[in-house]
């Protein structure tokens, strides 16, 4: 498992992450200490959610039953696949509204101009939140860096915000001067909750009415990740009151 | 006007599990005990249904790789072997309990099921069930919905809108090739949705899709309807969403009803518990111990000492839950009908396999809980397409990423465990765009082979090998699958690029994934993203 690196996450970046996972930081709190706090609350997220595996999974591990320690029917041993494809690219995928997985290559040019150039301090990526789609990740209104390895090749990245654009920039960093080798795909975070604004389209229904709605929808027991607050407490205080059913 | 509908989706898939090049091959049991314990079944539940004059209505997703092998000779036949040596078994099981009756009256169920099985697929459709799924598709019982060509995982897929493209265009043209009309509905694989999905599904023609609850409770306006009404995404594509209330009290195997200690339990089974000198004969090479389908203990609860089954306490109880189903869901919709617009539909999408697989006594229960809302004054079963008909004014609103896999996004698809594959597979789509644009109109052995190099590069995209290594059920299986399409895929690129394509190995490998007769490997045709498409995200707060 690859963790990433809450060092370069700016001092806001982690107490909205602090916020969203319930930690309650004390005002005496130092960097270091705000940073272990968020470290903790993540590993304990990540432990709770890995032992509540979702009854859709259950039911389609049942299909696949062959027990694990069985070899295929067919003894050949299957292609061994490259490692990599000698080219400078880096992709972003998406996993969910709190992290994105990263992969990247670097072509042997420029694998092995890095290495024995004068003056390389590091290979970074440069997580960017964007304003629009914009290739140019020069004018991204925030970004931090994780320092890589040449031997790394990819990463689980956390999104400090949710409703937003990011990009990742693969950077080689010679002499002070940040080179960017390759950009990625940009992607879309969600939201990862209710939103607030009901559609302008001249229902009857009340605002009301949409709460109690959603709250049949047994929003509390989603088998979801949970980013924020995402239930507003109103409809969460029509769940309290048990008004399924009644 | 009944006060509300219920739409039931059994949505039904195995990877390409098929291999001639073995007289027998492990993993295509699973296709034989999926059609034993759950096809079956559940088509000898529609032929009783409708006998019995049962106004029901159902939607079922019939995915291209489960209806290349039902089709398939080659499986249909080592079926029936299966079936024999089934039969055989459950005799022998006969035999074995005859002193010990509360597992012999099971023992002869079995005997029951799997020779009713072996008359059913000889005597119906000379074995291709997919002819009796469209007997009741074409008498409007049944409206089936097309799936992804090999039931990729979509949003992972989404920065390479040719793959998108290529796994709705092969999934909505296979559809036609068995039925023989257009799908209307969509099933994305695993309800995952990317935004911009949607604009893929409206270039075929496809008018609805499902996503999960929070796929449209989060998405871009708060739903006046809950998930209770489909929305509508900017593209005027329906939405229906998952509702996680009813279906997880199906679902559920630690809350659910299949979790009731009268029912068969899943995990003891004679494959494991029995003398390999008995039940070698039943396991592949005599020795590698794995379920044979014959259970003869109930769930009992969280003990070890699990308790005789019990059939017919069984079946009463899957009554009973099928009435308390129906029960909560009149309850449901009579609160709802007082607070919405219109007329509320609560959607009910389950993977097919959970009936009588998983949950042996789920077909019983699907069957009481048909007939339960056919007697109802206040339930309807509908179809998506039936209640779009009568309801087509749809509250806009842009559904949000999402899937019903566990937390609710890509992680079962996308941890430590498979993250590895992506790289290849996103190659694998690279090379295959780049193939069509260097080749865009060849014939003979060259369009062979590029038609076999697109077979190949959508079954590298199944989503059954991330999950098998996430769930480490068949992890060698899936991994040797997984790495062989994409070295069959890398194997055409190169024998292209040097203009020599070996007739021999193209031939075997035509005969091996023999699936998608139709396919033309221009559906790769373009990597362009077309307008709103996934690999252009909407920008947050600004919808098209």
């Amino acid at each position: 498992m690859y963790l990433p690196s809450l060092s370069d996450a700016s001092y806001e970046a982690l107490l909205r992450l602090a916020d969203t996972y319930g930690v309650d930081v004390p005002e005496s709190a130092t960097r270091a200490e705000l940073e272990e706090m968020v470290e903790d609350a993540l590993e304990e997220w990540r432990q709770e959610q890995g032992d509540r595996a979702s009854s859709t999974v259950r039911v389609e591990e049942s299909k696949f039953g062959s027990p694990a320690q069985a070899q295929p029917s067919d003894a050949q041993v299957s292609t061994e696949l490259p490692d990599r494809y000698n080219e400078t690219r880096v992709v972003l995928m998406l996993r969910d509204p709190s992290w994105a997985f990263a992969y990247w290559d670097l072509s042997d040019g420029d694998r092995s101009a890095l290495g024995g150039a004068d003056g390389f301090e590091a290979l970074l990526l440069q997580v960017h939140s964007m304003d629009d789609d914009s290739e140019d990740v020069s004018g991204s209104s925030d970004h931090y860096e994780i320092p890589i390895s040449l031997l790394d090749n990819r990463w689980y990245l956390n999104l400090p915000d949710q409703d937003r654009l990011y990009r990742l920039a693969l950077v080689a960093r010679v002499d002070s001067v940040d080179s960017v080798l390759a950009v990625s795909n940009l992607i879309a975070v969600p939201r990862g909750t209710v939103a607030d604004d009901p559609a302008d389209d001249g229902t009857a229904v009340s605002s009301q009415s949409v709460d109690e709605i959603i709250a049949q929808t047994g929003i509390r027991d989603f088998d979801v990740m949970v980013t924020g607050k995402p239930v507003p407490q109103r409809i969460l205080d029509l769940v309290d009151e048990e008004l399924l059913f009644h | 006007m009944k006060r509300g509908h219920v739409i039931l989706l059994l949505h039904a898939h195995l990877p390409f599990v098929r291999h001639p090049e073995e007289g027998s091959f492990l993993e295509e049991t699973w296709l034989f005990e999926a059609i034993s314990e759950t096809y079956l079944p559940l088509l000898r539940m529609l032929d009783r249904l409708d006998s019995d004059d049962v106004p029901f209505r159902l939607a079922v997703s019939l995915s291209p790789t489960l209806v290349a092998m039902l089709q398939d000779q080659l499986l249909q036949g080592r079926y029936r072997a299966y079936c024999a040596r089934m039969v055989d078994l459950a005799q022998r099981e006969v035999e074995r309990t005859r002193s010990q009756p509360d597992f012999n009256r099971v023992a002869r169920l079995y005997l029951d099921l799997h020779e009713q099985n072996l008359r059913d697929f000889a005597n119906a459709f000379d074995g291709d069930l997919t002819r009796w799924f469209d007997l009741y598709y074409k008498r409007g019982r049944l409206e089936i919905v097309a799936t992804a060509a090999t039931h990729a995982y979509l949003p992972l897929y989404t920065q390479h809108p040719a793959a998108v493209r290529a796994q709705i265009s092969v999934g909505v043209q296979e559809h036609a090739r068995a039925f023989g009309k257009a799908p209307r509905g969509f099933w994305l694989p695993e309800c995952g949705y990317a935004p911009g999905i949607e604009s893929y599904l409206a270039e075929h023609g496809i008018r609805y899709f499902f996503v999960a609850s929070h796929g449209v409770v989060f998405g871009e306006h708060r739903p006046n309807s809950g998930v209770y009404a489909p929305t509508k995404c900017h593209n005027g594509v329906a939405t229906f969403a998952r509702d996680y209330a009813s279906t997880n009290a199906v679902w559920s195997s630690d809350e659910g009803y299949p979790a009731d200690v009268a029912y068969r339990d899943f995990y003891r089974d004679i494959g494991h518990d029995l003398p390999l000198d008995y039940i070698g004969d039943f396991l592949p090479d005599r020795s590698i111990r794995m379920s044979t389908g014959f259970k003869y203990y109930a769930v009992t609860g969280r003990t070890d000492q699990k308790l005789p089954y019990d059939p017919q306490r069984a079946s009463r109880k899957a009554v009973e839950h099928a009435e308390n189903f129906v029960y909560n869901q009149q309850r449901r919709i009579e609160r709802l009908a007082t607070l919405m617009d219109r007329t509320p539909v609560v959607s009910c999408p389950f993977d097919a396999e959970l009936f009588g697989h998983w949950w042996f006594e789920g077909p019983q229960w699907l069957e009481a809980t048909i007939r339960r809302i056919a007697e109802s004054d206040d339930l309807e079963l509908t179809t998506p397409s039936e209640y779009l008909k009568q309801s087509p004014d749809l509250q806009a609103s842009a559904p949000a990423f999402s899937s019903w896999g566990s937390k609710g996004y890509s992680e079962v698809w996308l941890d430590g465990s498979n993250d590895w594959v992506y790289r290849h597979t996103h190659k694998a789509v690279e090379r295959m765009a780049e193939l069509v644009h260097r080749f865009p109109d060849e014939s003979g052995l060259r369009r062979r082979a590029l038609n076999q190099c697109a077979r190949e590069v959508l079954l590298s995209q199944a989503s059954d090998w991330p999950f098998i290594m996430h769930a480490g059920t068949a992890v060698p299986y899936a991994v040797r699958r997984l790495k062989d399409h994409v070295a069959n895929v890398a194997h055409v690129y190169e024998a292209l690029g040097r203009g020599t394509v070996g007739t021999e190995w193209l031939t075997r490998v035509e005969r091996q994934h023999n699936l998608f007769p139709d396919i033309d490997y221009r559906v790769f045709a373009s990597d362009s993203p077309s307008p709103g498409s996934p690999s252009t995200p909407p920008v947050p707060g600004r919808q098209p």
